[in-house]
């Protein structure tokens, strides 16, 4: 008896060691969004291209669960006055309520690292996952990608921040000759350092907290970002300023893409519709995320906090 | 770099999310030590059974177990746990907390085995010897023998484990579950201050486990030897 007992526990704990060798195939649960459902959620245009996506598989069925790093002003962050899922807020968010909203699923948020994201959706624990991923082709290999949207300038202007006292001396790709630049490890900024200031020192960080945190300590020159952190980041840190340099930006980098589990289709075609028919109100939702982001501690003309 | 700003800020931050480093904080922070410290113990003295068993594969089992456990950073496991098993036991409706207490009591279990098993085998074999000489089975020899002797080892390991643990649990901020380091990512997402945050973090960490750690201490030493001179004196309230 006594040895039964411990065989099952044995057997047990071993089942829970093994567990890394299971199957990582999400349960996938077929919502069949019909054209009612769809067509009552969705008020404007896209209820047509939604309710084409007719079989739409998510993790749980029901509910569109969203994998985001909300340590990302303006783009995804928390708001610590509140509670539970309201916590999370700036424009991923918005954009992810607009996607379960038109597809009839109900909205989870699980926050987690950057890294993390990618993995939840790889290993089928999200459906998706919103946290500013610039289109790459190693990611477009692994996973589905959406449609490109834009977050207002978020994108479209990438800038090199620097210490105030610096002044104009790195405005220029000239005065920028030997200089080190911080970017974030795999992020759009590095290769945008890397091709157009070839001549400059590029030196990588894993979030842009510690980067910046290099970055008064003199560890770097400058740091290159999206200019809606780089705002961010002024607004909280007087002693930074934007350098005067600013990157060329390719079309094909100025979006954002949300990454979605390789082979579900349904899903990526009902989130790309999504995207399209709500176009119009990027920009209201940026500048929305960026007026709470950011801007809880200012200072006056000394420097001093303001309260 | 430049400090002038550094209390200002920390100050400000303190003001304006001292709730959030407080209630939330260090609130889940205790709550995900105890549910993975008291989880671990259950299932680190299963364990430790186990690794004294009489049978060789059951042995065998638990040293891999622990091996595997204490021999991969938690990080790592936290990762594994948390996407691998809610896949695996999808029938188990549980809460993003719940899994990575989870994680983190299967993490703790593999320590826990480990000092129960020596506070055990510390005890002198001949209380084992003398028992049995004396008539005594080979269950009432482990519960009224040499259980009571070993706690006395056992306990202390334990407080440090707990003091281990709750510094442990700041990882479970890669996944936002509101601990201490949670709070930090939280503060840095909106304001871009990375080493003001920072300190009040350490220093609550610090408030926890200093007090903690002398309790242990002391505890320790008590228990070490009840019968030593100096806590005899201590008993008769003599001074030294």
């Amino acid at each position: 008896m006594k040895k039964t007992v411990s065989m099952i526990l044995a057997v047990l704990l071993m089942a829970s060691l093994l567990v890394g060798c299971g199957s990582t195939s999400a349960n996938t649960a077929t919502t069949a969004a019909t054209a009612e459902t769809t067509a009552a959620a969705g008020t404007d245009a896209a209820a047509e291209t939604t309710a084409a996506a007719a079989e739409i598989k998510t993790v749980t069925p029901g509910v569109l669960t969203v994998a985001t790093s909300p340590d990302f002003a303006p783009m995804e962050f928390t708001d610590p006055t509140k509670q539970g899922q309201d916590m999370y807020v700036g424009f991923d968010i918005t954009l992810a309520k607009y996607i379960a909203e038109s597809l009839g699923l109900e909205l989870q948020i699980m926050p987690m690292s950057f890294d993390a994201c990618q993995t939840a959706v790889y290993a089928g624990t999200a459906d998706m996952a919103a946290s500013g991923f610039s289109w790459t082709e190693d990611r477009a290999q692994n996973y589905n990608t959406s449609d490109y949207y834009h977050a207002g300038d978020n994108e479209d202007e990438q800038v090199l921040i620097t210490l105030a006292s610096n002044g104009d001396k790195y405005a220029t790709a000239e005065g920028l000759k030997g200089a080190k630049i911080g970017a974030q490890n795999a992020s759009l900024q590095q290769s945008l350092a890397t091709e157009q200031l070839p001549d400059s020192e590029l030196v990588l960080f894993t979030d842009l907290g510690t980067g910046v945190l290099q970055l008064k300590n003199g560890d770097f020159d400058c740091i290159a970002v999206a200019k809606g952190n780089g705002d961010a980041i002024i607004a909280n840190n007087p002693e930074i300023a934007t350098s005067g340099f600013k990157f060329v930006v390719d079309e094909k980098y100025t979006g954002n893409v949300i990454l979605l589990q390789k082979g579900n289709d349904g899903l990526t075609e009902a989130v790309n519709a999504a995207l399209a028919a709500s176009k119009d109100q990027w920009d209201t939702w940026y500048n929305e995320a960026k007026a709470i982001s950011g801007i809880e501690i200012s200072y006056d003309d000394q420097g001093n906090v303001a309260n | 770099m430049d400090f002038t700003l550094f209390l200002p800020n920390l100050a400000k931050i303190w003001s304006q999310y001292w709730k959030l480093f407080l209630f939330t904080g260090l609130k889940n922070t205790l709550i995900l030590t105890f549910i993975s410290v008291a989880l671990g113990t259950v299932l680190g003295t299963l364990v430790a059974m186990l690794k004294m068993s009489k049978s060789r594969i059951l042995r065998f089992i638990a040293s891999v177990y622990v091996e595997v456990l204490r021999g991969t950073p938690i990080l790592l496991q936290l990762y594994v746990f948390y996407f691998v098993l809610p896949n695996i036991f999808t029938f188990l409706k549980l809460s993003q907390f719940m899994w990575v207490s989870i994680s983190l009591c299967i993490n703790s279990s593999a320590y826990v085995s480990e000092v129960i098993r020596s506070g055990i085998q510390a005890v002198d074999k001949g209380q084992t010897e003398a028992a049995r000489s004396l008539g005594l089975s080979e269950g009432q020899t482990m519960v009224k023998i040499i259980l009571p002797q070993a706690v006395r080892n056992i306990l202390p390991a334990l407080g440090n484990e707990f003091i281990m643990m709750l510094k442990e649990t700041s990882l479970a901020s890669t996944f936002f579950l509101g601990d201490i380091m949670t709070s930090y990512l939280i503060v840095k997402g909106v304001s871009y201050l990375t080493l003001e945050p920072l300190t009040i973090v350490a220093i609550i960490y610090l408030c926890v486990t200093y007090p903690l750690s002398k309790i242990v201490d002391r505890f320790g030493k008590k228990m070490a030897n009840p019968n030593s001179y100096r806590n005899r004196k201590v008993k008769a309230g003599g001074k030294n």
